[in-house]
């Protein structure tokens, strides 16, 4: 026997203004609204515009040029120096200004970062679009390749592919995106599947909408918030592996990036001495990597609803 | 001295967005070996009550005001630790969702004889199996399923092995919360005498939580039909069938029929239980009562004893036969409804 | 129970062998000369002749391909360039160094990871919680071979507590094998990569395990335990945690494949002879059949990892063999 029925008013009423909007605009409005609440959150978003500013002006920022050898005033090059007025974080063992290398550092990092991210997020995205929509063999044929990228241990293919094409940024780009669209994939196709099965999508169809116009129009802004989530994640992933990448001697020669600071020190021996030429360029990474961590966390509670706090 | 003795019971839930008056001013007693029903919609305190007799309440809830009697002891003062003591040994509980009740990844046996070693320890492993295979005996379920996994037995026998798990330490009170629910309409009327029949072998009390009052009529001495965590009638099941005295209870009677009434639509009541943070005044069930007046929205009414041990909480319980008349008719109900939009509308 | 078994382990033989594929035309494909892949480019030019008409590099493609993947079965992986012997013999006891490191850094991550989760979700919303859940995640994020080198430079060389690299120290002779991996000299040169190794891993277990833990908290059968008076630290560990434990079983063993790729910079701070550390000198020096065998026995390690997993998890798990 069930519940005596019950004509329920009120409720009817509460939950249609629950009804989720899904729209951007909303969901920013929501991150801020979070923000106000999540120290955390709001730690991690000032940490990030922090070091976007820096990277934007990092040539302004550094006091030196990075690659030259300074001297002390009796002319000799300023070897390992402890910092100091005139080298905050030090000098190596060429004599070269660590903050600056530091400063520079940051552009390279997120710029792989955010262009791997956003690589392997449109990859992923549409991946998981077309399994998820599709149904069927396209379906299952995409899940096996993705549960195929599954089995290769992410690092140690990005070390062999990056030695096996020349060392450079686009190629540590390249090797990143190769094989992370495998988890945006999976979960977008989640989300697909779900979304599909929404009663506005089923009316496009009968309606006539194209495949294309059902994916790209309807289904695609519904499932953008958790895409961006994705990203998020990403981005840390891809500065992450940059930095292993180049702290092993594949770094892209030409440019200076955090990772790439420390595979010298660490070549050099510094780490028996100079640990101002080691702590810098870490506390970046972790600071960085952090605070993408909890921005993305903050932005999953909007996303997710049912981790919101109660 | 009664088994059971609840006087002026409060609980509160502490909630981020206010206090939620759960139960208030409940107060009953239980004779050793008699059966109460507490019936009503869900939302009205009647798990809530039950849950604190043994004080298995959520972390957010507390007993703010009463006391709970049993056996001659005020179970709202005891210890963590005297509580536990009490639990399944003194009090036990047929739990709500049997599917759920059990620990997945322990056989039924062990599930059992870990109730009964925790409170009696000298009792050996095979005297405690021996005590299980008979308990599952008495509710008829084979020896072998003792060595099952809960997944592996259906939703009736789940619900036997729950009950055999009920009363593994024959305990003094049974709390059995809405039993049959999650059963088939066969199985239920089958496994709720069972629940009776076994229940009067160990002599033991029974407070029997549902909401389908056909249920109460069948098993219990005394019935108590809560709403908006306050009694609104209490009374000797024959009194309270025979001689309902308050609106809502004469509302729940009309959402089940009597076998005779079958085929008829049923009448149900409109709106649903009131939001307890921040009650507003008055009667709770004002809102939803088809013989309301200025009165029952400003005050609260108390319980007016028609005959002894026969309660009712309603300003009119003089207008009873009028209203008894009328609660049979759907117009009364669909002119509450009316009046529940019109207020939706102008708000 | 034996049909399930045998799926999987097909399966797994499955991915082995498409990864093996991957791998092979990955470094078959590279732009430049594809024979540099097999084939040491230093030596002179009759005898590199000489050599890819041995390894049959003048066949086409489809036909290396099958020679290369029988080979394999054959637990052929050609020869390194750098030691100049057979890859296999270089790093077939390398495996047992990196499953050492890994399992003792499972080993502390699981450990410390199930108990203070178990914990954490008892004490939920204290500061504590927060306190120990950012520590986690700090060393999640933490680049490991930063944390290593931050290890060395403090444990190492500035406290000379332990010894910054390798796996034993030199002109140290174990007097049998048991002593190899048991002795105290290899301990302290196990401590400092295992603790690093683990707190890498740590947030895993401990997020998984505080979160099933406030999942299992909150069902019926846990009230059920109250209801029947068990003591808090029974209903906790035995009923709780018990149930708690089958997610972070299985998430655990998806989580090796990031594990071993977070361990292969840790082996190579700390000089640890596995093939973590193999696969990358032999990425630097270009010797690709080293870098190409060190990668398929990573990814098989992986797998076979994966496997056991499922197996433990449909032994804990009752409901999932009756499926």
């Amino acid at each position: 026997m069930t519940e005596p029925v019950v004509e329920n008013l009120e409720e009817v009423k509460v939950e249609r203004k629950d009804v989720k909007g899904g729209s951007l605009a909303s969901t920013f409005k929501l991150f801020k609204d979070v923000l106000k609440r999540d120290k955390m959150a709001m730690f991690g978003v000032v940490v990030l515009i922090f070091f976007i500013l820096v990277a934007a002006f990092a040539p302004l920022i550094a006091p030196y040029d990075p690659y030259e050898m300074n001297r002390t005033e009796d002319g000799a090059i300023a070897r390992l120096e402890p910092p100091s007025a005139q080298h905050w974080f030090g000098t190596t063992n060429l004599g070269r200004d660590v903050f600056s290398q530091v400063v520079m550092g940051s552009r390279i990092a997120l710029l792989v970062g955010f262009l791997a991210a956003f690589l392997v997020t449109f990859i992923g995205t549409n991946v998981g679009l077309i399994a998820g929509y599709y149904g069927g063999a396209i379906d299952n044929f995409l899940m096996r390749v993705v549960d195929i990228m599954y089995a290769l241990p992410f690092i140690p293919f990005v070390i062999i592919l990056v030695a096996l094409l020349d060392p450079s940024i686009w190629n540590i780009i390249l090797a990143i995106s190769l094989l992370t669209w495998r988890t945006v994939a999976r979960i977008i196709r989640s989300q697909v599947l779900s979304v599909a099965n929404r009663p506005f999508i089923k009316a496009a169809k009968v309606a006539g909408a194209s495949d294309l116009r059902i994916m790209y129009k309807y289904i695609a802004p519904n499932i953008i918030p958790i895409a961006l989530l994705e990203m998020a994640f990403m981005v840390s992933w891809a500065i992450l592996a940059e930095a292993s990448v180049s702290f092993i001697g594949f770094g892209d020669p030409d440019v200076i990036s955090w990772g790439q600071i420390l595979h010298t020190s660490f070549l050099t021996g510094a780490i028996r001495t100079a640990w101002w030429w080691v702590i810098p360029p870490g506390v970046a990474i972790v600071l960085v990597l952090v605070a993408i961590f909890f921005t993305a966390r903050a932005f999953e509670e909007i996303v997710n609803p049912r981790l919101r706090r109660r | 001295m009664p088994l059971l003795e609840v006087n002026n019971l409060g609980i509160d839930y502490i909630t981020e967005k206010g206090t939620l008056e759960a139960v208030r001013d409940v107060s009953f007693t239980l004779e050793k070996g008699k059966n109460l029903g507490l019936v009503g919609e869900s939302g009205c305190g009647k798990t809530t009550v039950a849950k604190s007799l043994m004080k298995l309440l959520p972390s957010n809830g507390v007993i703010s005001e009463g006391e709970i009697i049993f056996k001659g002891q005020d179970v709202v003062e005891m210890t963590k630790e005297e509580v536990r003591q009490i639990r399944w040994n003194d009090i036990s509980m047929i739990a709500q969702s049997a599917m759920n009740a059990m620990d997945p990844v322990y056989k039924i046996k062990d599930q059992i004889i870990e109730a009964i070693k925790t409170h009696q320890p000298q009792v050996s492993k095979t005297e405690a199996i021996e005590r299980a295979a008979k308990l599952f005996e008495l509710v008829g379920l084979e020896r072998k399923r003792l060595e099952s996994y809960p997944h592996q037995l259906s939703g009736g026998m789940k619900q036997r092995t729950i009950i055999a798990m009920a009363l593994a330490l024959s305990p003094a009170l049974v709390i059995a919360d809405e039993p049959t629910t999650a059963l088939d309409v066969v199985v239920q009327d089958r496994i709720l005498h069972q629940i009776i029949k076994l229940q009067q072998e160990i002599n033991s009390s029974m407070v029997f939580i549902t909401h389908d009052i056909s249920v109460v009529a069948e098993t219990c001495d005394q019935i108590i039909v809560m709403y908006g965590g306050r009694i609104a009638e209490i009374g000797s099941t024959r009194d309270f069938f025979k001689d309902t005295h308050h609106p809502y209870g004469l509302g729940l009677q009309n959402a089940f029929p009597s076998i005779k009434e079958i085929g008829e639509r049923l009448i149900s009541i409109p709106g649903s239980p009131p939001n307890l943070i921040n009650p507003k005044p008055g009667c709770r069930f004002a809102p939803r009562c088809p013989f309301v007046e200025d009165i029952c929205y400003a005050e609260m009414p108390d319980l007016i004893e028609i005959k002894p041990g026969h309660y009712s909480a309603c300003h009119f319980t003089d207008k009873i036969d009028q209203f008894r008349k009328e609660a049979k008719l759907r117009e009364t109900w669909e002119r509450v409804k009316e009046r529940q939009i019109k207020k939706q509308l102008t708000r | 129970m034996i049909k399930m078994v045998l799926k999987r382990l097909g399966q797994t033989i499955l991915s082995l062998v498409v990864v093996a594929t991957i791998i092979f035309f990955m470094f078959r494909l590279m732009p430049g000369d594809p024979t540099a892949a097999v084939v040491d480019p230093s030596i002179s030019t009759e005898a590199r002749e000489a050599m890819i008409q041995r390894l049959g590099l003048d066949q086409p493609l489809y036909q290396q391909y099958f020679s290369f993947l029988s080979d394999a079965v054959r637990g052929d992986l050609g020869r390194s360039f750098y030691y100049r012997r057979p890859v296999m013999e270089v790093i077939g006891d390398k495996v047992i160094n990196t499953l050492m490191l890994m399992l003792s850094a499972m080993l502390i991550a699981y450990v410390i990871g199930i108990l203070v989760g178990a914990y954490l979700a008892w004490k939920r919303g204290s500061k504590k919680e927060a306190t120990l859940i950012s520590i986690a995640l700090t060393f999640r994020s933490a680049p490991t071979f930063w944390v290593g080198m931050l290890f060395i430079m403090f444990f190492s060389f500035r406290l000379g507590w332990f010894p910054h690299s390798g796996m034993r120290s030199s002109g140290y002779e174990a007097a049998n094998t048991f002593e190899v991996f048991f002795s105290l000299d290899f301990l302290r040169h196990l401590f400092l990569p295992a603790v690093v190794a683990g707190l890498y891993f740590l947030a895993t277990p401990l997020l998984m395990m505080r979160n099933t833990m406030l999942e299992v908290l909150g069902e019926d059968f846990i009230e059920m335990c109250h209801a029947k008076g068990l003591k808090e630290k029974v209903i906790l560990y035995r009923h709780a945690a018990r149930n708690a434990l089958l997610p972070v079983v299985t998430t655990g063993a998806l989580f090796l494949g990031q594990a071993i790729g977070g361990q292969v910079l840790i082996e190579y701070v700390f000089g640890w002879p596995g093939l973590g550390t193999e696969i990358i000198q032999a990425a630097q020096r270009h010797d690709y059949p080293l870098a190409q065998a060190s990668f398929l026995l990573i990814a098989l390690m992986v797998m076979i990892m994966n496997f056991l997993a499922d197996l433990l998890y449909s032994y804990l798990d009752p409901r999932i063999t009756y499926k």
